[in-house]
């Protein structure tokens, strides 16, 4: 069965929390924090995050996509947007303000 | 004192220089350094806060920078990590442009500031005054920040540190190719989880000496040969790279690999063109 948004998004935290839970600097993480400013996540944090996520799912998505998208515009990601980015690839109808491009 | 800021010009400057905070680090440069038809580069190191980082951030930022820093939305910890950065790739600078130069510049001189890019350049009015333009990279992991730094005819230079003690779930799936994950199969399962580590940092540094970073895709930086006895891996660029980089479709891009305790470092020193 498809996981709701609000059992993704609780998932999410709980990762996040795991992966920054011995972090000196770690700070309270909710669904508007950004992953890199905020969380403080590095760059491979994040394709381990996007590993965990994809095993987690059973699920492949194009999480080195969705990094180099959110290189090259040279911004962060919310906690929310990786939301609909893992919503919309279990399934989800397409919502517009997640920012995704398929391997051309 | 000109319009620009206190120069090297201006006496008694060497004498308001602050003591250097970093240390040199020899391991990431050593195969460059062994190359003499090429300006020495130089990678300095930074394990933890030296100071309290108001204190630290009045020492070496300029005013601009800490204003920058004191205005961050950011966790303490990249508030930190940038800091340390900050502070040095300064002091890689002032060691190069001693050596260099036979000037002591203080870090209130060096502005370190992103490209369009992102790319961290040194500047400052001593540039055209000395004649030099030094080309650097920062990176920092969980506490220690490296920088790396050299001068000559633009050359182009990326470093990437990841530490091995850093508990990591698998992230070769979404980092690598099937022939990547084969070619780390291949190797002895006691070096897989340093190697896996090395790769990633190949192809993070090579993607921050190009300038554009990860932009191109993960894959998009392709491993073609990983040598476990030198720490060479060489490396092509693919796919959306090659849109970025025409001219480097089928040049071979060297990265130096390396371990020191459990920090896993990669540096790349691609000469002047590689990135018009």
């Amino acid at each position: 069965m498809r996981p709701s948004r609000q059992e993704i998004l609780d998932y999410l935290l709980r990762t996040m929390q795991d992966l920054t839970q011995d972090w000196d600097y770690a700070e309270p993480v909710n669904a508007e924090s950004l992953l890199f400013t905020e969380v403080g996540l590095e760059s491979l944090d994040a394709v381990v995050l996007g590993t965990a996520i994809q095993e987690h799912y059973q699920t492949p998505m194009p999480f080195a996509e969705l990094l180099a998208e959110i290189g090259e515009q040279r911004r962060d990601l919310t906690i929310h947007e990786l939301v609909d980015f893992v919503d919309l690839h279990l399934g989800a109808p397409v919502p517009e303000t997640v920012a995704v491009r398929r391997p051309q | 004192m000109d319009a620009l800021g206190p120069t090297v010009c201006d006496p008694p400057y060497g004498m308001q220089a602050p003591p250097l905070l970093s240390r040199v680090w020899p391991a990431p440069t050593a195969l460059f350094a062994r190359n003499s038809r090429q300006p020495k580069p130089l990678c300095c190191r930074l394990d933890g806060l030296p100071l309290e980082a108001g204190m630290l951030a009045r020492l070496v930022l300029t005013p601009g920078e800490e204003q920058v820093w004191r205005s961050m939305r950011a966790v303490a910890k990249r508030r930190h990590e940038w800091l340390l950065g900050r502070a040095v790739a300064k002091d890689a600078v002032r060691m190069l442009v001693e050596e260099h130069a036979g000037v002591r510049l203080s870090p209130l001189d060096i502005g370190i500031q992103p490209d369009p890019y992102g790319r961290p350049q040194a500047v400052g009015s001593w540039t055209a005054r000395l004649g030099v333009q030094p080309a650097i990279s920062i990176s920092h992991s969980h506490g220690t920040a490296v920088a790396l730094a050299t001068l000559g005819r633009g050359p182009l230079v990326g470093i990437d540190l990841e530490n091995l003690d850093q508990p990591r779930e698998s992230f070769e799936a979404i980092a690598f190719s099937p022939d990547e994950r084969d070619r780390l199969a291949a190797m002895p399962q006691e070096l897989r989880q340093e190697w896996a580590l090395r790769l990633w940092c190949a192809k993070e540094g090579v993607a921050k000496a190009l300038g554009r970073g990860f932009s191109a895709g993960i894959q998009a930086f392709h491993i073609t040969a990983a040598e476990t006895g030198s720490g060479v891996v060489q490396l092509e660029l693919r796919e959306r790279a090659l849109d970025l980089f025409p001219h480097l479709r089928l040049i071979s891009i060297m990265a130096y690999t390396g371990r020191e305790q459990d920090l896993v470092y990669s540096t790349t020193i691609q000469p002047q063109g590689a990135a018009e």
